[in-house]
């Protein structure tokens, strides 16, 4: 618990009662004000701010209950407990159901007044740090929804004059027709960059999609070995150009999960495209598909780089990449080559939505292993399932 | 390996503001690399080749048009 000490008021018209409250609560280290009567403490808590008001009920001036009354039109969110002889206590119900915390009987017991100050204490303390993870929770909903309307829109207002200035560069190119190695430089600097905004927005507009929930909305049955095999057929050049030696093991029958073909074509792309990114050339990559009990694994393992054990936890993090995300200019093919941070992410965000789970186990200088486990179905549940002719299409960026 | 593997199925907390700062970075960057390169095809190109340079003038026009779009 931290050191915040409720301020307190005793409302007491008998003062050598008063007195042993103040002293009492003073002892367990409250800060405490004393008033006679209800008008006194009413002119106390307009000039100050108080957490808790420990009141007599039959006092001169103004009782208990109309102070009490009084409080909880006007200041809610003070406490109160109040202080009543068992004669009285069908008052003492009347005000727990007015709003006061609770109550003490006469003759006071001060253990009793020690655990009720302190239980209302903790309530207090809990209710305002609710109150400030609520304010917390609601900055992140908007921040949240003021991501998704700037993605949204940033792939309406950049993709369109992205699209028209890769027109005009490819018109220039043919028109100056230059053999001069720096002409080709620029073009070649100019293309590669405009194809690496295109995709980053493209892909930050699908991740959009994905927190949505939006590809996985109407789950199907989906093969995982058919998606394995299509995508290692687009694939395994990028790995034959760089002499990385891809081997890999898909059963020969089918394997079912529930989800989207088109997020399962993500996931294996992406993680096949990290493996090509950190490992070096003439190094070794191997894509296996295999099931447990209940559930179908994906593995991607690489003889690479590996990642740093400090960098591990953020590399599902948005926009996170182990080496550094703005200067580079390579291809995202070549050996560290660029990228923005952005696949991993999608990768995590497919799999929560398909009720999986990966697990990444990596050593540096060794290599990495990304082990995807999803859901296993079996054929006979009815669902429909996606044929690869129905697959909606992705430019698999490269 | 198995000890040192590490389950992420829970998500990673992000701050979306900053996400969003870290995107605009990127995109600055990548305007600023096709407008130089735009700048030394422009010096690098015959001044007379008039149809040339109006297409640079209309890709210009469009990189300001996102680059105002994310200024704001």
């Amino acid at each position: 618990m931290n050191k915040f000490k409720p301020q307190i008021l005793i409302v007491e018209d008998d003062e050598l009662i008063r007195n042993i409250f103040q002293q009492s609560l003073e002892n367990w280290g409250y800060p405490v004000d004393t008033a006679e009567n209800g008008q006194d403490a009413l002119d106390k808590i307009r000039k100050k701010n108080y957490h808790i008001v420990i009141t007599d009920l039959n006092m001169p001036v103004m009782d208990g209950m109309t102070l009490l009354n009084r409080i909880k039109s006007d200041w809610p969110y003070i406490e109160t407990i109040v202080v009543t002889g068992f004669a009285t206590i069908e008052s003492a119900i009347d005000a727990l159901k007015m709003g006061a915390f609770d109550f003490i009987l006469k003759p006071v017991n001060f253990d009793q007044v020690k655990i009720t100050v302190k239980k209302c204490h903790h309530k207090i303390q809990a209710d305002a740090e609710n109150t400030h993870l609520k304010k917390i929770n609601a900055r992140l909903k908007e921040l949240n929804e003021m991501k998704d309307k700037f993605l949204s829109i940033t792939n309406h207002e950049i993709r369109t004059p992205l699209t028209i200035i890769k027109g005009y560069i490819e018109i220039l190119d043919g028109m100056v027709q230059s053999h001069e190695p720096e002409i080709q430089e620029i073009f070649q600097i100019l293309k590669t960059t405009i194809q690496e905004l295109t995709q980053t927005i493209e892909r930050m507009h699908t991740l959009s999609r994905a927190n949505r929930g939006e590809w996985i909305a109407k789950p199907h049955l989906v093969d995982v070995t058919q998606v394995a095999h299509k995508v290692y057929n687009e694939m395994h050049r990028l790995f034959d150009h760089r002499s990385i030696q891809i081997k890999v093991s898909i059963p020969d029958h089918p394997l079912y999960i529930r989800g989207s073909f088109h997020a399962l074509q993500i996931i294996l792309r992406e993680l096949l495209q990290n493996a090509l990114k950190f490992t070096q050339d003439g190094g070794k990559v191997h894509l296996k598909i295999y099931e447990t009990h209940k559930q179908v694994a994906i593995c991607v393992q690489d003889n690479g780089i590996g990642i740093p054990y400090e960098k591990q936890e953020a590399i599902f993090s948005l926009f996170y990449e182990v080496q550094d995300v703005v200067y580079h200019k390579t291809s995202k093919n070549e050996f560290m080559g660029g990228g923005m941070g952005i696949g991993l992410s999608l990768v995590k965000e497919f799999i929560t939505h398909m009720k999986g789970k990966i697990v990444v186990d990596s050593d540096p200088g060794i290599g990495s292993s990304f082990v995807v486990y999803l859901p296993k179905v079996r054929k006979e549940q009815p669902h429909k399932e996606v044929r690869s002719d129905e697959q909606s299409s992705i430019t698999f960026p490269g | 390996m198995i000890d040192s593997a590490l389950n992420v199925s829970n998500p990673v907390s992000e701050d979306p503001e900053e996400k969003i700062h870290q995107l605009l970075t990127f995109l600055r960057s990548r305007l600023n690399v096709i407008s130089t390169s735009l700048y030394l095809l422009e010096t690098s190109m015959d001044p007379a080749d008039s149809a040339a340079k109006k297409y640079l003038i209309k890709i210009n026009q469009e990189i300001d048009s996102i680059r105002k779009y994310i200024n704001e």
